[in-house]
């Protein structure tokens, strides 16, 4: 099990080093791994649960530091919209609901958790969210967090089963060069 | 035979249980890409952040909600921009919120001006193939002599003078010999496409569904039937209505402000071409770094080289960077005509400019407090 969170922490790795593309608001942006990505897409694994990294950054570009709390949050679809949930209210998704601060240009990498488990059937999202309140005015910039069944087998497992196959492919070759042979 | 395939067996087996191992050691990778931006922001009219509703006797509160893409992919997906609003709560003389004393949300109305929606800032690059085609000359020319600044008079003999032209010309040695005698060997005009041109064209104007990012949709007006209750409102505090919102299964009233939709357009694509045809006329075909020019210096004779001019490439490569610039620049670029893959990001703002109104009320005088949430969301 350690060995499929290591393969899963080094591909995420890999994918946290490709820029992606950011949304966020208050000059405060989320940047979900992977070339290209607007938004995260996470396979579930049925147990354990993997650490989602994505990064914060200050876009600002006016050379001040700039503060948003950040927290994930269920999503629900209404219509072609989306409705936003309270913060924590994802219960395949975890991360500590925070208040940061970025110095100008900063980037920070931070994480998220997912739950494994059975997802529901249907669509199951979530989002990570940059709030930033102004008096009587919020805005929020959430960037999507689509989850869906991930792999079942785990990758011991899996590499186990070749490598009996295998064998015993091997010793169907064997008893059957021995039968030519007896032949 | 058989001790043939045991071994086969066995080296298949370690290699895939040697598998693990590798998966599980990260290794860094480093790759340099521009990172597209879109921030969103809920402002005043003037620009500054809204922060506060002042909606004084007309009962309106006129605000915009921007998207400000920069180097975004074409290819990336749209937004959309949603509101729900909080009851108004009147406010105590401790500032604190009465919260059985208030002014409905449904008391409140989401309007637009009479320009809802606007796009500015656009500016596209653009990689289009550029075609090159001119005449260069040779050396027996006086005006290609004088582009390369040879003075013969000074390089040659009083008796060498004497001879025609072409063998006065043969005589050059060293880097501009070299160019003559290269430049003697291009027969034909030049003619060739390279396909380094990267021209940004700015400032397009566009209509909404043209735009990269098409402002499509109507704008939801209306009133803010069911309030919101949501963490960090004014009616978060508000128990008994959450607990009657929650009981009754209600959601808050959300109103689409705006929605970007990707697509590249016909339409897009001509006035692309209508805007950079122009940029491409008024350049140079080169200058040392690219600057105000279609192409730099090291760009065209990489085009040049790859289309039989490789001699004259090489030659050119023993003169001067005036020289140079001033030789191929008597050749003329035209861009071709060019599809949606030439097309990769997209900087620009989009605008929207709803307004908020409040309907006369007959609730207790005093001043009030509400929250609008407006949210963004990136699919």
């Amino acid at each position: 099990m350690r060995r499929v969170l290591a393969a899963g922490a080094a591909a995420l790795t890999l994918l946290a080093a490709v820029p992606a593309t950011a949304a966020g608001t208050g000059g405060v942006e989320v940047s979900p791994p992977g070339e290209g990505a607007t938004s995260f897409r996470i396979d579930v694994p049925s147990r354990g649960g993997i650490d989602v990294p994505f990064a914060l950054r200050n876009v600002g570009g006016d050379g001040l530091p700039r503060s948003a709390r950040v927290y994930v949050a269920a999503v629900t679809r209404s219509g072609d919209g989306f409705v936003l949930g309270d913060p924590g209210s994802s219960p395949w998704v975890e991360m500590s609901d925070q208040h940061v601060t970025l110095n100008p240009a900063e980037r920070r990498e931070e994480s998220f958790r997912v739950t494994g488990g059975e997802l529901p059937d249907g669509e199951v999202l979530a989002a990570v969210v940059v709030e930033v309140t102004e008096g009587a005015v919020v805005q929020r910039a959430s960037t999507l967090v689509y989850l869906s069944s991930g792999r079942q087998i785990p990758l011991p497992v899996l590499l186990l089963s070749i490598a009996t196959a295998l064998v015993v492919l091997a010793g169907a070759g064997v008893v059957v060069a021995g039968r030519r042979r007896r032949a | 035979m058989i001790r043939r395939t045991l071994v086969l067996a066995t080296a298949t087996c370690l290699a895939a249980a040697s598998l693990g191992p590798a998966l599980a050691d990260p290794f860094p990778v480093t790759v340099t890409t521009t990172e597209g931006i879109r921030q969103f922001a809920v402002q005043n009219l003037d620009g500054s952040p809204l922060t506060a509703f002042a909606f004084g006797a007309g009962g309106q509160q006129p605000f915009k909600t921007v998207v400000t893409d920069t180097d975004r992919s074409l290819s990336s997906p749209g937004y959309q921009v949603d509101a729900t609003m909080s009851n108004l709560y009147l406010v105590g003389a401790d500032s604190a919120l009465d919260y059985a004393t208030t002014i409905p949300s449904g008391a409140v109305r989401l309007g637009y001006g009479v320009t809802p929606l606007v796009a500015d800032a656009l500016s596209l690059p653009v990689a289009s193939l550029l075609d090159i085609d001119g005449t260069l000359g040779n050396c027996t020319s006086s005006a290609v002599r004088n582009l390369l600044g040879i003075d013969l008079g000074a390089l040659l003999s009083l008796t060498q003078l004497l001879l025609p032209i072409a063998d006065q010309i043969a005589l050059l040695t060293g880097p501009l010999g070299s160019v003559c005698q290269a430049l003697a060997g291009v027969t034909a005009p030049v003619d060739t496409t390279v396909d380094r041109l990267t021209t940004t064209v700015s400032s397009l104007q566009l209509p909404l569904g043209d735009l990269p990012f098409a402002l499509t949709g109507a704008q939801e007006r209306g009133a803010f039937t069911r309030p919101s209750f949501a963490t960090g409102t004014a009616g978060a505090g508000d128990t008994a209505g959450k607990a009657a919102a929650a009981a009754a299964s209600q959601t808050p009233t959300s109103k689409r402000i705006m929605a970007g939709t990707p697509g590249v357009t016909p339409g897009l694509l001509s006035a692309v071409t209508s805007a950079l045809t122009p940029v491409v006329g008024t350049l140079p075909l080169v200058s040392q770094d690219g600057t105000g020019a279609l192409l730099s210096l090291d760009d065209l004779l990489a085009g040049l080289s790859g289309d039989g001019l490789a001699t004259l490439v090489s030659a050119l490569g023993g003169l001067g960077a005036t020289q140079q610039l001033a030789l191929l620049n008597q050749l003329v670029g035209t861009v071709l005509p060019f599809d949606v893959s030439a097309l990769s990001t997209v900087s620009g703002r989009y605008t929207a400019f709803p307004i908020l109104e409040v309907a006369p009320s007959t609730a207790v005088p005093g001043t009030y407090s509400g929250t609008l949430t407006v949210d963004f969301f990136q699919p």
